[in-house]
């Protein structure tokens, strides 16, 4: 029976283990005191994950590109408020959503500033070449996103692929849960509809 | 809906992946983006490690001045480097003494916005150095001096007195 | 009917064991000034009808003594603990005090709750917050790196902190802000007069009517500024950032210069432009936008 034990941890031991908060805490610890080395190994560990939220919710490869920079500098400017009551990816997570919507807004004519997540006028980028893939291939699931109108991207993006709630979408977004449920509903049914599910 | 085509669309969504890189190493521009040109240690740190002399603090202040310079803000801030100079060295060396007595929470707090101060400072004197004669940035130059000072008294006032009536703050 | 305005209670050390429990009441004048010094853990500062100040909870774990006397006009409560204290449970006191008393709070490591306090409070915590209602007269709340949060505040209010935010709705026409990265939500429901705030790199939030002539200095190194004010201000509006922030206006239909440098402006004439509002940013982010 001990035996059996013995032989699952070495197995669970043996496995990567994916990056865990404690290894973060070190550099943050670090970084906070002024190393940019230790910022770096930050940097390096969350860039994928930073990244990848930025291109699927702006759509914009040398957009996302910037957003990123921008996530990371407002990180170290802002390192000292975070308060460890939340692992750092997930503060990180949530700082680089913030720049990506302060980005939009800025973006945003004056005249539109009460309209947030207002996507009956964003135009529907052209369909991307269809490639030898199957269909329902995940690749194209990532170009569907970014074909998405501005509203249903951003909501489907942050719900069905980050996993928020609809009702912090809502309070970050500055829209109804109603209107953020409506978005998920458009963007769910445009991509079935475009990757023929 | 149908449930078979939302099983579907859903077991897309979960294979996706959770990192892209990007097509570059934008470290780099983080990097510069963080730290200003002519990046020197902090002030403070300086002074803990070598308690430096008020001369060789003023030089830092002053920065790169130019011959011909001769227009009223310079010449304002420069004074006003000057006469922070010891200010600050007096702060930072009372701070110095008292540093390992704060809670460590607290110092970390203390450590980290002073760390701050000399990055917004270095960004200061980098936008001054573009525009010498910008009185707003003169006024938010002051501004940080003083703001650097307050925290340091905070936490470790200057002439505490030895009865206990008096706020110490670094318990 | 009242006793005399002299009263001592000073429990020497061996009187006032640690953790102890606390009940003492003295009378005071009604419009004094009451001192709370040195303090850790957690307190309540509270106004009430009574010319009493009454100090009731436990005892720091590691108190030396407790002063609690009244002089002329002035009463004091301090706590003394040794240096150096990393352990142990903090005061827990409610101390009440005639509302119309001016309070002095000096704390060290202490969370401080404020009410009904209406002849002025200073108040200062190092590593501790804030949180203040219904409170007026002058009003000063300091920390470094706690938050500060006030309800309905009342007159010339200053806000000062180091890494702690900032929330606050007051009703007041003076506000003055100051942060090295802490951020601040503010708004008013007077129209303000006088505002000024500043900040290293924390973000700067204000809401507000202005009042004629009003007067409004805002400056940060990074930090952004957010103002949003009544679109029928009289105002001259100043707005510069000098390397990099951007600068948004809502308010009105202008737009931003950017020079060579790359550095941007705005400027305005709001009305009969008899105040003046001037925000300054090294490289943060500057909005004027519409209440």
């Amino acid at each position: 029976m001990s035996s059996n034990v013995t032989a699952i941890h070495t197995l669970t031991y043996a496995t990567e283990s994916p990056r865990q908060p404690s290894d973060d805490v070190e550099a943050i610890r670090a970084a906070l005191a002024g190393d940019r080395r230790a910022f770096e190994g930050l940097y390096r560990a969350h860039v994928g994950r930073v990244h990848a939220l930025c291109l699927r919710l702006s759509a914009n490869a040398a957009t996302a590109e910037e957003l990123t920079q921008e996530a990371f500098v407002r990180a170290w400017q802002r390192l000292a408020t975070f308060r460890g009551d939340s692992a750092f990816a997930t503060w990180l997570h949530r700082l680089a959503v913030n720049v990506v919507f302060d980005h939009q807004r800025a973006q945003r004519p004056w005249y539109r500033r009460t309209a947030s997540l207002d996507d009956e006028r964003d135009a529907v980028d052209a369909l991307p070449d269809r490639s030898s893939a199957s269909p329902g291939d995940r690749h194209d699931l990532e170009a569907a996103i970014r074909r998405l109108p501005r509203g249903a991207r951003t909501v489907f993006v942050l719900h069905d692929v980050e996993g928020w709630q609809h009702d912090e979408i809502a309070a970050r977004a500055g829209i109804a849960v109603g209107t953020s449920k409506a978005h998920l509903h458009r963007a769910r049914t445009l991509l079935r509809e475009w990757l023929s599910l | 809906m149908n449930d078979t085509t939302s099983d579907k669309l859903d077991s897309l969504i979960a294979r996706l992946p959770q990192t892209i890189e990007p097509s570059r190493d934008l470290w780099p521009y983080v990097d510069a983006r963080i730290t200003v040109r002519a990046p020197r240690a902090p002030v403070w740190q300086l002074a803990l490690a070598a308690g430096i002399a008020a001369a060789f603090v003023s030089a830092l202040f002053l920065g790169v001045p130019r011959e011909s310079e001769t227009t009223r803000t310079f010449a304002y801030r420069q004074q006003l480097d000057a006469a922070y100079a010891p200010l600050r060295q007096a702060s930072l060396t009372r701070y110095r003494a008292r540093a390992d007595r704060l809670d460590p929470a607290l110092r970390r707090t203390v450590e980290t916005n002073l760390a701050i101060i000399d990055r917004a400072l270095a960004e200061i004197r980098v936008a001054l150095e573009r525009n010498p004669d910008d009185a707003d940035l003169g006024q938010i130059l002051k501004r940080t001096y003083e703001q650097e000072l307050a925290i340091i008294d905070a936490v470790t006032p200057p002439n505490p007195s030895p009865a206990p009536q008096q706020y110490r703050g670094a318990l | 009917m009242r006793t005399p305005i002299f009263g001592l209670l000073l429990l020497s050390a061996a009187a006032a064991h640690a953790g102890e429990a606390v009940d003492k009441t003295l009378d005071v004048k009604s419009n004094g000034l009451v001192r709370i010094e040195n303090v850790r853990g957690e307190i309540s500062v509270d106004g009430w009808e009574r010319d009493q100040v009454q100090v009731v909870g436990t005892l720091d774990d590691r108190a030396k003594s407790l002063t609690f006397e009244t002089v002329g006009a002035t009463t004091t409560v301090r706590v003394e603990t040794p240096d150096n204290l990393n352990r142990g449970e903090g005061s827990k006191l409610v101390i009440h005090v005639p509302q119309a008393s001016r309070v002095r709070v000096d704390l060290v490591s202490a969370d401080l709750h404020l009410t009904n306090l209406k002849g002025g409070v200073d108040a200062k915590t190092v590593s501790g917050g804030i949180e203040a209602a219904d409170i007026g007269d002058r009003i000063e709340l300091a920390t470094i790196s706690g938050d500060i949060t006030l309800g309905r505040g009342v007159g010339p209010t200053s806000f000062s902190s180091v890494s702690g935010d900032i929330k606050a709705d007051a009703d007041t026409s003076e506000i003055k802000i100051q942060t090295v990265s802490g951020g601040a939500r503010v708004t008013s429901s007077a129209r303000v007069q006088e505002l000024t705030m500043h900040s290293v790199s924390g973000d700067l939030e204000v809401s507000a009517s202005l009042a004629d002539g009003a007067h409004v200095k805002g400056s940060t190194t990074s930090g952004d500024i957010r103002l949003a004010i009544n679109p029928d201000a009289g105002v001259v509006v100043e707005m510069k950032s000098t390397a990099g922030g951007g600068i948004r206006n809502t308010l009105t239909h202008d737009r931003p210069s950017r020079d060579i440098a790359g550095a941007a402006s705005l400027d305005l004439t709001l009305g009969n432009g008899q105040g003046g509002v001037e925000l300054s940013t090294v490289s943060g982010r500057l909005e004027l936008g519409s209440l």
